[in-house]
């Protein structure tokens, strides 16, 4: 379980890290201890305070390399290439996307959500968040970075998201409301 | 000084089980745990026990002692015993009026 430490933040483990692992190497590991474990570096990230002077929380996904999220959207990214080259310019050179896709549970749901994903991650990438707390008050201030893969990452899988979001409303409420 | 405690919000039973473990003598988180737990049984888990003692050291109610050991022991400071006093008086109140009320004193 000694892993498990290492979710915990690092001023945290210079000052608790040594102690909590002896006292595991006593205790018999059981879901319920590694969710105590989870819980607890959780509530060591957000008061980091009490081992550091005026706890700062970053954003952990500021050090997330742009290729990451270009890669994870890349399923969806395929999808509608393929889409738009075979239904919409008649290219069906590549493959039914459809059948390609849409065969498979997993492969399906790879490629729906893997644009909000990368959304989702580039965002958190390219805006760095820092919250503070001092005593009982909360501070923060939000700083987006020029990070040029990330924005490439946020706006073409912004894109994708909203053609996938639209499509689906247009689907499965407007051309239901029409039929 | 009651408020001392009351600010630990969801912490404060575990902080109040730990400074009562800690009143009889200094102890490392284990044995803090097994004590706890034998005697109340409540389990507290490490990452509960760790999170409460950071509070509690915090605010000065305990302290580590020097040791070479990984074990720390901690010990309660004059502040602690004060700050649990004053917490288990007004459990004692709450207790005395709950036992009247149910016709059990």
């Amino acid at each position: 379980m000694r892993w498990l430490v290492r979710l915990y933040p690092q001023c945290w483990r210079n000052r608790y890290g040594l102690e909590l692992e002896a006292t595991l190497e006593q205790t018999r590991p059981t879901p319920r201890i590694v969710l105590d474990l989870v819980a607890g570096a959780l509530d060591a990230h957000l008061h980091s305070q009490l081992t550091s002077e005026g706890g700062v929380m970053h954003n952990p996904f500021t050090r997330t390399p742009a290729a990451l999220p270009q890669a994870i959207m890349l399923p969806g990214l395929v999808f509608l290439t393929a889409v738009v080259l075979k239904y919409g310019l008649g290219q069906g050179f590549l493959f039914d996307p459809l059948e390609g896709f849409f065969s498979n549970d997993l492969v399906e749901a790879i490629t729906v959500w893997s644009p909000l994903a990368a959304l989702l991650l580039s965002a958190a990438a390219l805006f760095e968040i820092r919250l503070e707390r001092r005593e009982d008050a909360w501070s923060g201030t939000v700083t987006v970075r020029r990070r040029y893969g990330h924005i490439v990452a946020f706006i073409v899988s912004a894109a994708l998201t909203l053609t996938f979001v639209g499509y689906f409303i247009t689907e499965n409420y407007i051309y239901v409301r029409i039929g | 000084m009651a408020s001392t405690l009351s600010q630990l919000g969801r912490f404060l039973e575990p902080a109040l089980l730990i400074l009562v473990s800690l009143a009889g003598r200094p102890k490392h988180g284990y044995a803090i745990m097994e004590e706890i737990e034998g005697r109340w049984d409540v389990r507290l888990g490490p990452g509960t026990l760790y999170a409460a003692l950071a509070r509690l050291e915090k605010r000065g109610l305990v302290e580590p002692l020097d040791t070479d050991d990984r074990k720390r022991p901690y010990r309660l400071t004059p502040a602690g015993s004060e700050a649990l006093a004053t917490q288990l008086g007004q459990l004692k109140e709450v207790a005395a009026t709950g036992l009247q009320r149910l016709g059990l004193t």
